[in-house]
């Protein structure tokens, strides 16, 4: 009887761990299946028609307006929520509103601005397309965010003004300079991508570095992650100079939310095409895999993602869904 | 006489310098790739402001962007 007792006692402990076991493998796992998938709205450009023919950079309105700049094209485009073209602007040329390497858009309650690879100033456009002004800053811009219409951040290649992100005015005159990095470090190995969120908080990817960092309002660095744990980056000896040769991260946007999502280059699982999400802590959330190759990441204030297609010839704008939901 | 060899000695040194530029640029020529290849070809004429060294300056930025902006499109 006593023998009876026990194996029944037994029993339901076995049946209690079991239970146990299975219960933690359901949280773990659910904290991993977080997953969001992608579901295409909207796709601007295709290779049959002529809407777009290598868009670069993109910025939407509050009214679900988008604009690109068309590199192939010269040109700045708006289109309406539907993809519908509402207006083209810019030719190739020198002069006020023409480009000669349309390349990334800010934008702001006002203002659309746009850089241009061969030019060192920043075009400004109204939300009908209309030239100006231009902002001059003393190199190219090589990428830019608007805070407001008198804080413009802007990273620029140079080799005196490396490893920080300078913040001009209205008229490009430089009102603060963030600091990220006061190494000297090898040709374009400080090259960042950046954003800043609604605190006021710095966000920046290293491009040819497997380095993504948080810095707060007044410049003091929060966190610092490696995502991909590479040891080495590749690098060739061209024309004289020691270049790194792939991408580790290609861009960064923020959601709503502050969560920070970045485009992984070359060394990531899918290159070009791996999106990682990162809570404001630095922790990984998510990987996203976009279904085609992107050069650039955006997240409009409905928390839509663009990116690329067809090698820049098409435009799409996803749907971010939780598989929790 | 001593200033004259020197003025010879800096132009010879010059020109050394500017060969030296076409020959790694030349020898770099065969890299792969149509970043690097753009770079190049930049980069040659950069080497065509020397010695303007501000205008090589500022044409050689322009390269390192474009390289830069061509490798993040084009990079698979």
């Amino acid at each position: 009887m006593a023998t009876v007792k026990v194996s029944r006692k037994l029993l339901l402990l076995a049946i209690f761990l079991v239970l146990l076991f299975y219960l933690h493998l359901l949280l773990l796992w659910g904290g991993a299946l977080q997953k969001l998938c992608l579901k295409e709205v909207l796709s601007i450009g295709s290779l049959e028609n002529d809407a777009l023919f290598q868009w670069v950079g993109i910025a939407s309105d509050s009214s679900c307006n988008i604009y690109v700049t068309d590199t192939m094209d010269y040109s700045l485009k708006k289109f309406d929520a539907r993809g519908n073209l509402l207006k083209k602007t810019g030719n190739k040329g020198q002069g006020p509103g023409e480009f000669l390497a349309p390349r990334y858009l800010g934008i702001s309650d006002q203002f659309l601005y746009v850089t241009d690879q061969f030019k060192p100033e920043i075009q400004v456009f109204d939300k009908n397309l209309n030239y100006k002004r231009s902002i001059f800053v003393f190199m190219p811009v090589s990428d830019l965010k608007i805070l407001s219409d008198d804080k413009i951040a802007v990273t620029t290649i140079s080799m005196t003004k490396a490893g920080r992100i300078i913040i001009v005015n209205a008229k490009g005159k430089v009102k603060r300079e963030l600091v990220y990095s006061d190494k000297k470090l090898p040709l374009l190995m400080d090259m960042v991508s950046f954003d800043f969120d609604s605190e006021g908080n710095l966000y920046i990817a290293y491009n040819y570095q497997d380095k993504i960092e948080k810095f707060d309002s007044e410049g003091k660095k929060l966190w610092s992650k490696k995502l991909l744990k590479i040891k080495e980056i590749k690098k060739e000896k061209i024309a004289s100079f020691e270049l790194p040769t792939r991408l580790v991260y290609k861009d960064v946007a923020l959601d709503s939310s502050d969560n920070l999502y970045i485009l992984g280059g070359s060394y990531s699982k899918n290159p070009s095409c791996d999106v990682y999400v990162l809570s404001t802590e630095g922790q990984l959330l998510r990987i996203l895999t976009l279904p085609d190759t992107s050069h650039c990441i955006y997240i409009d204030s409905q928390n839509y993602l663009y990116s690329r297609a067809n090698e820049g010839v098409t435009l799409k704008k996803f749907k971010m869904i939780s598989q929790d939901n | 006489m001593i200033l004259q060899i020197q003025k010879h000695i800096r132009k010879v040194t010059l020109i050394l310098i500017v060969l030296m530029i076409f020959i790694s640029l030349g020898a770099a020529e065969q890299e792969e790739g149509k970043c690097e290849g753009a770079f190049i070809k930049c980069m040659f004429d950069a080497a065509r402001h020397f010695p303007m060294f501000s205008m090589l300056y500022i044409q050689g930025v322009y390269c390192f962007g474009g390289y830069f902006f061509c490798k993040k499109y084009l990079d698979k």
